[in-house]
């Protein structure tokens, strides 16, 4: 295996899948049912310890503790949606970014998770450290049933009980939408999906600690729904390819990488702005 | 004592996120964004001041007035180059926008500042005791300039037309238009001021803990939004009861109890718990009513 494609490709197509799992589970909170979420990295970071816990302590192998991480974060989830029912718009933005800092900060503090050190020698996913062909798979496969699943949801009922919830909640809900039940299921769902994105990281890595997802995950995922938003989910796949390609081809510029990349992100926004095409109002009628 | 003790050190903290806040809760008010970019502006505000302190050996009011004008001309760029061509699109737009000024700024800024974390030279040395109080002069410092600044602002916001623009802007932005306000000009003044004392709070946070690093303005901007969610978004009076109460509860939890979470992320706990509680902040939707 591997005359075709070198492992640093592999790498680059495994982590390229990894991201565009989190972007897909953002993308159902923001993109089909409208509700912001800025801690999304906190599902991860959910999913990976859940995951990397299981695997140590207890000794599950991978193909168990994946969907048992995706379990955990869809109760993450749940446990993150039932602000979304309180607070909305711009409160429930900052809601979630405490969420997604008080997370970390919890999973440092605690000798349990590992302190800043983290877990580490989690089991690979598959059969030694270099086997990267059948990684990838496994995670493209992954991430055709998450888009498989979104692009199903889109065209469901509930992608258009969702629909309706966005364009006017309280018409929705007289028109008999179960709002909080709906809103419930897309943090769940898409807390779901990303876990499931942390734990197959943490099984390609081997390691997990607090800063493996940051808020600038959270940021990153947000800029690909954003960007994609105009053309639904293929266009926040392209997101995810060109922005995680720009990522890799910063890499030469070493240490002004951070400052282009935020600068990208702040001329892409310009470049964004009219195609957007379900804006949130800006000035609440 | 202790008791006494830890309260004046929050209530003194605490002063500096409500001067922190207060520009986010402003713009809040006439832009309705969620200014990412703020917690760069205390950054600069506070290399600013600390570069005069210590590498040009200037004296305070200088440093002073020179991180509120790094701050001020950091925030009408921001505004002039990275919100107003936006327009008024979706605010994630403008929310990753912003994000994505921060976090150019913040590598530039510790390219140029270099990545140390740096004390800052003390502009007083005096230290009062009494009766197992002990309280600096810093401290003193950072409380009087603290309460000017507020003072100022609350004097602006009340009897000067601009701040009355502020407010009628921050309560129905179309009205405000139709009864001749202009909102650009207002925007962008708001910008000037919101920024000024951001740039004052990084330099008076840096004094506070005694360091700076060019990275202290992520969490200053992400405990700015605390302060000012738990105010309720656009409530001047909010923002400053929450400012105070944060600023004591931190104090008082460290000072007393072993809370597993660093000191930062206290107050997003707190944010979390109290928005639960009271979904519509201290204070209800309403932006510094007169009276």
């Amino acid at each position: 295996m591997g005359d075709w494609i070198d492992s640093y490709t592999l790498s680059l197509v495994i982590t390229i899948g990894l991201t565009a799992i989190q972007a897909l589970g953002l993308y159902i909170i923001t993109g089909l049912s409208g509700q912001i979420s800025l801690g999304h990295a906190a599902f991860g970071l959910c999913g990976a310890y859940a995951a990397a816990l299981l695997n140590t302590r207890l000794g599950l192998p991978p193909w168990l503790t994946i969907p048992s991480a995706g379990l955990i974060g869809a109760a993450f989830g749940l446990l993150l949606g039932f602000p979304s029912l309180r607070v909305r718009d711009d409160f429930l933005a900052i809601v979630t970014l405490g969420f997604g800092l008080v997370i970390p900060a919890l999973l440092r503090g605690s000798a349990f998770f590992g302190g800043t050190l983290g877990i580490s020698a989690v089991q690979f996913l598959t059969p030694g450290s270099l086997n990267l062909a059948l990684r990838g798979l496994i995670v493209l496969g992954v991430l055709a049933s998450a888009v498989v699943l979104v692009w199903r949801l889109e065209r469901s009922w509930q992608g258009l009980i969702w629909r309706a919830m966005i364009d006017d909640e309280l018409a929705a809900s007289a028109c008999g939408v179960d709002v909080q039940r709906a809103k419930l299921l897309a943090f769940s769902l898409g807390a779901a999906i990303s876990a499931v994105g942390g734990a197959l990281f943490v099984h390609h890595v081997s390691f997990v600690n607090s800063d493996t997802y940051t808020f600038d995950n959270s940021i990153i995922a947000l800029a690909m729904v954003v960007i994609g938003a105009s053309s639904r989910l293929k266009g926040v796949l392209g997101a995810v390819v060109v922005l995680m390609l720009m990522f890799e081809f910063l890499r030469a510029l070493e240490g002004y990488r951070m400052t282009i990349y935020g600068l990208l992100l702040l001329l892409m926004m310009q470049y964004r702005q009219y195609r957007l095409r379900r804006p949130l109002r800006r000035y609440p009628s | 004592m202790i008791v006494l003790q830890h309260g004046i050190n929050g209530l003194i903290i605490g002063g500096v996120y409500i001067l922190m806040a207060l520009g986010l809760t402003l713009i809040y008010g006439v832009l309705r964004v969620l200014h990412f970019a703020h917690g760069l502006v205390v950054a600069v505000g506070a290399y600013a001041g600390w570069r005069a302190l210590s590498v040009h050996q200037q004296p305070f009011w200088v440093a002073l007035l020179l991180a509120m004008l790094s701050g001020a001309v950091l925030g009408l760029l921001i505004e002039r180059l990275a919100y107003r061509p936006l327009g008024t699109t979706s605010p994630l737009v403008v929310l990753v926008a912003g994000v994505g000024v921060a976090i150019m700024g913040e590598d530039l800024l510790t390219h140029i500042a270099l990545p140390e974390r740096r004390p800052i030279p003390a502009p007083t040395t005096a230290v009062w005791h009494w009766r197992g109080l002990t309280i600096t002069g810093t401290q003193v410092l950072v409380l009087a300039i603290t309460l000017g600044l507020l003072l100022a602002l609350g004097w602006l916001l009340r009897y000067t037309r601009l701040g009355l623009a502020m407010q009628a802007i921050a309560a129905d932005r179309e009205a405000s238009v139709l009864m001749g306000v202009h909102v650009q000009r207002v925007i962008i003044w708001t910008f000037w001021i919101g920024s000024a004392l951001a740039g004052a709070a990084g330099l008076l946070i840096a004094l506070s803990f005694n360091a700076f690093y060019p990275t202290m303005g992520t969490f200053a901007g992400e405990k700015a939004f605390a302060v000012v969610v738990m105010g309720g978004l656009g409530s001047v009076a909010g923002t400053v009861y929450a400012g105070l109460s944060l600023g004591l509860l931190e104090s008082l939890l460290i000072g007393y109890v072993h809370v597993p979470i660093e000191r930062d992320a206290i107050a997003f706990l707190a944010l979390i718990i109290f928005l639960l509680l009271r979904p519509a902040g201290f204070v209800k939707r309403v932006f510094a009513e007169r009276g």
